[in-house]
């Protein structure tokens, strides 16, 4: 469970829980005609990589050149990335990993070192509840790609997000959320994981509310 | 601009809407590409096994197998609770029917896919299911009909509960979703904002 700091534009804040929605959906899985769970297994394919000079009509009347004999259908089971200079043998290390920004146009805008980034939802700065947009114009507006919802642990967080809850509905609009000291960043929800502009959404019917956070990453928009 | 059509039903009425290509978010804001260098020069991904053989990861396949190794081609699709699942046709084979929403049909649609769209709508929400290859369980869309263009947005329904002062939550139903883990394509610029 992923806890979210949340203040308010009146100052208040709190830890509060962040909670995923249920699929509607039903998981499925593979099975075999007897009905057994399909595994998937990872096989070397035998590809021996020999030049195509290599590959003459008597070579391969004679033999099988093309084929590695010595690996085909090793199942690997477990198995690790690496890395080796092209045309190299031995494997390196000390290496670094090195981010290119393309613009949509192709051309490159930035190469920077890849640096993991830190989740942001929990720090000593809130998250805060920022710019408000009518619910109409949101949804006209962003691709949601993923919901949340808050939740509480106590009844004094009950009545908080009650109340932020209903300011929403009533007004009928979003408020954007925003991280950082000055509430204006992308939200990261776990270390290493892809910053994400989000929106807060309420709903109430009677003591009971309802809070989504509606994660966007694309403007409903043709290129 | 509109490549493929599908065929939906509103009321009485027969509702032809083209689709575009799906909108790529890298096609609005850019991409990013990862590379392993050292010294200032690109390295190759290899695998390396436990035995310490070294492969290129093109002479890897994955194949579906039952327990004991055998090819299980091809694999049948049921659910967890052993429902077999026969495959729908794709929405380009059949006539679907489309219906009007609120607001509420895509605040609870977890999108995968957006894409341009034709249609003679008046502008509103409109809910259908879909499916772009024949599949066995079928996407809900939301044809969005906005006045500055038409888009369907297909994705999974989600159920988001009301919090009342007592209610106890199902912290393990759902497991982590890989997409908001990644660190793929982090850095894309946020234009939009």
């Amino acid at each position: 469970m992923k806890t979210i700091h949340l203040s308010t534009e009146d100052g208040k804040n709190a830890r509060v829980p962040l909670l995923r929605g249920r699929r509607l959906t039903p998981t499925t899985m593979k099975v075999t005609a007897l009905g057994e769970e399909v595994v998937t297994k990872t096989v070397h394919r035998g590809n021996a990589h020999v030049p195509p000079e290599v590959l003459t009509t008597q070579a391969l009347i004679e033999g099988d050149p093309e084929i590695d004999l010595a690996n085909i259908g090793r199942i690997l089971s477990d198995s690790s990335r690496a890395y080796r200079r092209p045309g190299g043998v031995t494997l390196e290390g000390n290496f670094q990993v090195v981010v290119t920004t393309y613009t949509a146009n192709g051309d490159v805008k930035d190469r920077s070192v890849h640096t993991p980034r830190q989740a942001n939802i929990n720090e000593t700065a809130p998250v805060r509840v920022g710019r408000r947009v009518p619910l109409a114009e949101l949804f006209q507006r962003f691709v949601f790609h993923n919901q949340f919802y808050l939740g509480h642990e106590d009844g004094l967080q009950h009545d908080f997000l009650l109340d932020v809850a209903r300011g929403l509905e009533a007004a009928g609009e979003a408020a954007m959320l925003g991280a950082g000291p000055k509430g204006t960043q992308p939200l990261v929800l776990t270390n290493g994981g892809t910053p994400t502009r989000a929106f807060l959404m309420g709903e109430t019917a009677g003591d009971k509310y309802r809070l989504l956070v509606l994660l966007t990453r694309q403007e409903l928009k043709v290129p | 601009m509109a490549e493929k059509s599908i065929l939906l039903q509103h009321g009485d009425r027969e509702v032809p809407v083209k689709l575009g290509a799906t909108i790529h978010r890298e096609a609005l804001y850019g991409r990013q590409s990862k590379t392993v260098e050292k010294d200032g020069e690109p390295l190759q991904k290899v695998v390396l096994d436990a035995e310490g053989h070294v492969f290129h990861p093109s002479d890897i396949a994955y194949l579906p197998t039952d327990s004991r190794g055998s090819l299980a081609a091809p694999p049948l699709v049921q659910t967890e609770e052993g429902e077999p699942l026969e495959p729908k046709p794709s929405s380009f084979k059949v006539k679907r029917a489309l219906q009007p929403v609120g607001v509420g049909a895509l605040v609870r649609l977890r999108v995968d896919a957006v894409f341009p769209a034709e249609c003679d709508l008046s502008p509103g929400l409109y809910s259908t299911e879909f499916a772009y290859r024949d599949a066995p369980v079928l996407k809900t869309a939301v044809l969005n009909v906005t006045p500055h263009g038409a888009f369907l947005l297909t994705g999974i329904p989600v159920e988001t509960p009301l919090q009342g002062k007592t209610d106890i939550y199902s912290f393990f139903d759902e497991p982590e979703d890989e997409a908001d883990d990644d660190g793929d394509d982090e850095d894309i610029s946020f234009e939009m904002f």
